[in-house]
């Protein structure tokens, strides 16, 4: 074991809220240390500057970690989702798409709306100063004045330009009726905080130029200046605490010498994920889990999609990959035959091979003859749709430890299971039936459903949001953390990421995760002499 | 024929069988994509993976050097249905590898839209969001605030007696 260190503040996990309550505590003067499993992605490891970055992006850019198996990555075994993340500093905003709305305000309040999900311990007027914080850091683009939405101040970089894909779909809308509107996005439409505008390039997983909010390039430069310490290839094995019920650190290996090492920390926070932390949670000997709540209520959203194909050229390869985004549907309307609501998001196509292969669908060109004729009539015609949606909670839906499995450092392997309720399906079925309504409303001369069930009738989704395995509540009794991402068992442990979801929403989680990372970061900042100390348990 | 010989025509007749040259499109092996997919192959299968596709297709009537159109048609049709996760990663990288090809996106390009096989070099024009063009002109849309989020009626939904979950 190597020599001792110590911290005001330890984060495990160098991504997306990771990196910002490293920048709000290390600039208030904090010595913070974080650790971070894997290392630095540089801009020209991405696979954008190569010729085969469509290659790249199904096989080692792929971002399910299943596919990719990236040193970095930590073994998952999934028997359902695809699991989407990326270990590194930055986490997935290596690889995600940067899509930036909000909740809104009865996304927290679903306990009082029908009961089958709690409410929130905040409200939506609780975060909302801090998702203009996060949208001042990160840069974000948006039209202000969406009706669907509370009022709020204009985004920092105007919207992003609407391509042919977009200029469509607003047409199919309207033609239904439905509300449509430029969808906010952690991409800068003109030069900001000395990164570049967007170039409409068109490979948005995530972006080395920096025009997409990259973390690693857009928040931790900050973060090092005001003087964290960041520790790469160190993968954090435990947390450990006292007697007294507190946190005292954690034991990582450095993965560069296999060398153990123990850093103590008068705060601990949790940055890695809704898979990473309840695994890190449960292998800490149970740590935080008297509720038995860590790692239960697993939410990836209801997701299915319609890839659909029209007359009308529209360079659906160019501009940033998501065009619009649709609310019609987000609040609850129980003559749908369900509850709960979802959001449509209109994205564009990938690479001419990505179009020929079927990028959201199984429709692709066929082999044989007939494969250029299909390429002709296809190509820079598509667009894809994604309905998005408020799954309910399922404590056995979860992640949970391997009994037999354990990675190379002796960490028991997370183990994930996830299956749609009876609720979920439902709202799908009608997703799928409203997607097809959208496809004929644009005169689509072709479309191809996707339920991501598979021949047995798994449910496969792409899971990028990996939500609600350690879920915020207002009692401990059903819930792991308080209202300030507080654990209720271990008074100066903190979860940040987005496992602390008490509901999933209708969005995309990366814009309310941060705001809500920024929010917990300030309250440990302001109250950092007090949680250096206490030993009063949350829990009554 | 040295197993070098072989497999390199095993590649380049199977990759024209998928993708045959049409009009201005060449086949994809005049587009070199089967000196491509040898290496994705390998990449992603491991060393033996051209040995294991040519045991494929022997089993499924191959090899496909002596047929004729029809006949090769036929013996990757049966690939196809015997061996679904091998033939998927057949053609993913078959397909991936010829829209890549620098000398295919010259026929890409004439299909009359923009298309730069490396984009983020030199990026793709748009037109900048206009705020009087481009603005949502609809006002629709609402959200319930939250003081007036209220209890709603979910008796007449049966299915949420058994399968929610708990809150």
């Amino acid at each position: 074991m190597a020599a001792r260190d110590h911290a005001d503040v330890l984060i495990v996990g160098s991504g997306a809220t990771g990196s910002l309550a490293s920048l709000v505590l290390a600039e208030a003067g904090l010595k913070v240390i974080c650790l971070e499993q894997g290392g630095w992605v540089e801009p020209r490891e991405h696979p954008h500057y190569s010729g085969d970055w469509q290659w790249q992006r199904r096989t080692r850019w792929h971002s399910d970690v299943n596919v990719r198996r990236n040193s970095d990555d930590f073994p998952v075994n999934s028997d359902s989702s695809q699991v989407l993340m990326w270990n590194g500093v930055g986490g997935s905003t290596n690889v995600y798409g940067a899509l930036w709305p909000r909740f809104r305000p009865s996304d927290f309040r679903k306990g009082t709306e029908h009961g089958l999900q709690p409410d929130w311990p905040i409200t939506y007027e609780d975060i909302g100063p801090y998702y203009e914080r996060a949208d001042a850091l990160i840069g974000v683009s948006g039209l202000e004045g969406d009706p669907s939405m509370p009022a709020h101040p204009a985004y920092p970089t105007g919207p992003l330009p609407l391509g042919g894909p977009a200029r469509h779909m607003s047409q199919a809308f309207d033609k239904l009726g439905w509300h449509w509107w430029p969808v906010p996005a952690g991409v800068i439409s003109s030069d900001y905080d000395g990164r570049p505008a967007c170039n409409g390039c068109g490979i948005c997983t995530s972006c080395p130029r920096g025009s997409m909010s990259k973390f690693s390039m857009s928040v931790w430069p900050r973060a090092l200046e005001a003087g964290t310490e960041l520790r790469t290839y160190a993968r954090v094995l435990r947390i450990e605490k006292d007697r007294s019920g507190r946190a005292t650190g954690a034991i990582y290996v450095d993965r560069n010498t296999g060398r153990q090492h123990r850093v103590t920390a008068d705060v601990v926070i949790l940055a890695a994920n809704g898979v990473g932390t309840p695994r890190l949670l449960l292998a800490s000997d149970n740590l935080a889990n008297s509720s038995d709540q860590v790692g239960r209520n697993l939410l990836h959203h209801t997701l299915v999609a319609c890839e659909m194909w029209v007359d009308e050229p529209l360079a659906s390869h160019t501009g940033y990959v998501a065009a619009l985004v649709s609310r019609e549907f987000a609040e609850t309307d129980t003559s749908r035959g369900f509850i709960n609501g979802f959001n449509f998001n209109c994205v564009t196509t990938g690479g001419a091979g990505e179009q020929a292969n079927g990028h959201m669908s199984s429709a692709r060109a066929p082999w044989g003859k007939g494969h250029h004729q299909w390429f002709q009539r296809h190509f820079g015609r598509g667009f894809g749709i994604f309905g998005i949606g408020d799954d309910l909670p399922n404590p056995d839906n979860r992640v949970t430890l391997s009994a037999t499995q354990r990675d190379e450092d002796g960490v028991p392997v997370a183990e994930l299971h996830y299956r749609p309720g009876e609720n979920d399906k439902k709202m799908m079925s009608y997703m799928l039936d409203r997607l097809v309504d959208i496809a004929k409303a644009a005169d689509a001369f072709d479309y191809k459903l996707q339920d991501y069930m598979d021949d047995e009738g798994i449910y496969r989704t792409p899971a990028w949001h990996l939500l609600g395995t350690a879920r915020m509540g207002k009692t401990p009794d059903m819930s792991v953390v308080n209202k300030f991402n507080q654990c209720w068992d271990v008074p100066n442990l903190f979860i940040i990421d987005a496992s602390v979801f008490t509901t999933g929403g209708v969005v995309n989680p990366t814009p309310t995760v941060t705001a809500l990372a920024i929010r917990a970061a300030e309250h440990i900042r302001d109250n950092f002499r007090d949680l250096a100390k206490t030993t009063r348990p949350m829990a009554a | 024929m040295s197993e070098a010989v072989r497999l390199s025509a095993m590649l380049r007749d199977l990759v024209d069988v998928l993708i045959p040259g049409e009009d201005d499109w060449p086949s994809a092996s005049l587009a070199g994509v089967h000196g491509i997919l040898g290496m994705r192959l390998q990449e992603v299968m491991g060393e033996d993976a051209l040995r294991r596709v040519e045991t494929a297709l022997l089993a499924c009537g191959g090899p496909l050097a002596p047929l004729d159109e029809d006949g090769r048609v036929v013996v990757v049709t049966k690939l196809e249905a015997t061996e679904p996760n091998l033939f998927v990663v057949l053609r993913t990288a078959t397909y991936l590898a010829y829209y890549e090809s620098p000398s295919v996106i010259p026929q890409i390009r004439a299909l009359g839209q923009p298309y730069d096989p490396i984009p983020i070099i030199k990026g793709y024009h748009l037109d900048p969001f206009d705020r009087e063009r481009d603005r949502p002109k609809h006002n629709r849309g609402f959200y319930i605030p939250t003081d007036r989020v209220k209890p709603i009626d979910i008796s007449g939904l049966d299915h949420l007696g058994e399968h929610h979950g708990r809150a």
